[in-house]
């Protein structure tokens, strides 16, 4: 039996909520996991808070009760979610707790994440000539992609309009509105080749899952979900990172490859085994890339596998089934426990109107973002 | 006008053409981009500062098309006078791929694989009056680019 069981998830929909502020969006997301699990907050033995802009996650507290338990504050670039779920599984594998929480919120301003250089070991030149940019990494990244293995820039629209699509049958979702793919490609150019459409927006959000040992599990629930990996990975030396003025021609696999490798090998699941997949698209490229990166294709299949729709809520390699971040945006703190949430009610059967069919029985999730840091979840009923 | 590098690490001007500053691992000869105090495969201290081939090829590029949050851009212009720009990956001959400007482009957009030499670009000046320069690749296929300044004059 796997150690580690999920018996409630709560989202607060992504978008902007002026007047809201992040603590009480992931203040409300526990609620509505605590809800859907069936328990109190005093049942609640430790917790991990993943926030960017939120100097102080735990201030949840102050809303869901003081009840003196050990609450961790994580910070770690866009795979913070991930770690705050990877820190609380372990809490509890290693005998120390029963059942707590992970919980992510962030509250954006629009447009493009900036913050000082030099808090990223880069000087201070980088950001003064205008590259402390995420944006045009993943153009570069996928630039240099498109070339090597035959990706269309139609391929890109297409990942961008299903998530828009996947968005409009996703009611917590930012982005509503279908978009066809003609006017996803006649968008404004941001960072050749990936226009306006093709991107995630920062924005507002807040999202909560909660653990308890598996073999308590039936306690709560009838139809447990196990969490049977997840993992983080930083880069390693001549990975082709964001934020990174240079790597060596002597290249690394991305961060994205090791952690993957990793999670497979904790889980005993392979590839061919997941049933729904989130995957971080930051931008339309990066969901193609990390389909590879992430072992559910070859380099260059995505330009077929796109053009059959294999990757389509109703295909064989469902990716995104909620929008993903082009339609949700990206709430660090909440990016990655919002894949969560979505993959628990896919396996649940709960997912409506987005439901993949049949019954899938693993789920897989995967993040990745500055400073050049990944991780995996793997899920399973 | 005298002209300066925008940081030191980064950029030598003279002797000769200018070229990028890396540093070298005397333990492992891993290379870093640009000039820092720890190896970034190894751990070690006491890095070498060697200078960079100044021809490479485009790894990859891509165009900056909205103007950077300021700070940290320091660029002269305003939002609305933005100029969108290129920006790359050029492969030097020293094994290693560092990100830069592309420049003299024209009409045309980069090219992945195709042969770029570095110059350096006027970026702004500064209180005493230099010229503060950037580095940038420039494609070969243009007319040799202009002698760079009268550093050693």
């Amino acid at each position: 039996m796997p150690d580690v069981a999920i018996i409630g998830v709560g989202l607060h929909p992504f978008g902007r909520f002026p007047g809201k502020s992040a603590i009480e969006m992931g203040a409300d997301a526990v609620r509505l996991a605590l809800k859907d699990a069936g328990i109190e907050w005093r049942d609640v033995q430790f917790a991990f808070g993943g926030s960017y802009e939120a100097d102080n996650p735990d201030a949840v507290v102050n809303q869901l009760g003081l009840t003196g338990i050990p609450f961790t504050d994580v910070y770690n670039g866009c795979a913070t979610a991930a770690s705050a779920l990877s820190l609380a599984a372990r809490a509890i594998t290693s005998g120390e707790h029963e059942i707590g929480v992970a919980v992510g919120m962030d509250k954006h301003k629009p447009g493009a994440f900036a913050a000082d250089p030099v808090d990223y070991s880069l000087p201070s030149w980088y950001g003064e000539v205008g590259f402390f940019l995420t944006p045009k990494f993943f153009a570069m990244k996928i630039q240099r992609y498109m070339h090597d293995h035959g990706i269309s820039p139609q391929t890109l629209a297409k990942v961008a309009a299903k998530a828009y699509r996947n968005g409009s049958l996703n009611p917590g979702a930012f982005r509503r509105t279908p978009l066809a793919e003609d006017a996803i490609l006649k968008s404004r150019m941001v960072n050749d080749p990936l226009t306006q459409y093709m991107f995630c927006s920062p924005d507002e959000g807040a999202a909560a899952v909660i653990l308890c040992r598996a073999d308590i599990a039936a306690r709560f629930t009838r139809h447990p979900v196990y969490l049977l990996a997840s993992e983080v990975r930083t880069r390693r030396y001549g990975a082709f990172e964001v934020h990174s003025p240079y790597f060596p021609v002597e290249r690394a696999p991305a961060p994205t490859v090791d952690v993957s490798r990793a999670a497979y090998e904790r889980s005993g699941v392979s590839p061919q085994d997941v049933d729904v997949i989130q995957l971080q698209d930051t931008d339309a490229g990066a969901e193609v890339i990390h389909m590879a990166e992430n072992g559910f294709c070859a380099d260059g299949d995505q330009e077929r596998l796109l053009a059959e729709g294999a990757t389509e809520i109703g295909g064989r390699l469902p990716v995104n089934t909620d929008g993903g971040l082009i339609a949700n945006g990206e709430p660090i703190g909440a990016s990655g426990l919002r894949q969560v949430h979505e993959l628990v009610l896919q396996l649940r059967g709960a997912a409506g109107d987005r439901q993949v069919p049949g019954t899938p029985r693993v789920g897989y999730a995967q993040l990745y973002g500055a400073p050049g840091t990944a991780g995996v979840s793997i899920i399973s009923t | 006008m005298t002209q300066v590098p925008i940081a030191d690490g980064l950029l030598t001007l003279e002797p000769g053409p200018p070229r990028m500053l890396a540093s070298r691992c005397p333990r492992c000869d891993a290379l870093a981009f640009p000039v820092q105090s720890g190896c970034a495969r190894c751990g070690s201290v006491g890095l070498e500062t060697i200078g960079l081939s100044p021809h490479g090829t485009v790894w990859t590029w891509t165009s900056q098309e909205f103007a950077p949050k300021s700070p940290p851009y320091a660029g002269p212009e305003t939002a609305e006078a933005f100029t969108p720009y290129y920006v790359g990956f050029v492969e030097v001959a020293d094994g290693l791929c560092v990100e830069a400007r592309l420049a003299g482009f024209g009409a045309r957009k980069p090219r992945i694989g195709e042969r770029v030499t570095l110059v350096v670009l006027p970026f702004r000046t500064d209180e005493a009056g230099n010229e503060v320069v950037i580095p940038a690749f420039t494609p070969n296929d243009l007319a040799a680019p202009e002698p760079q300044g009268e550093t050693s004059a």
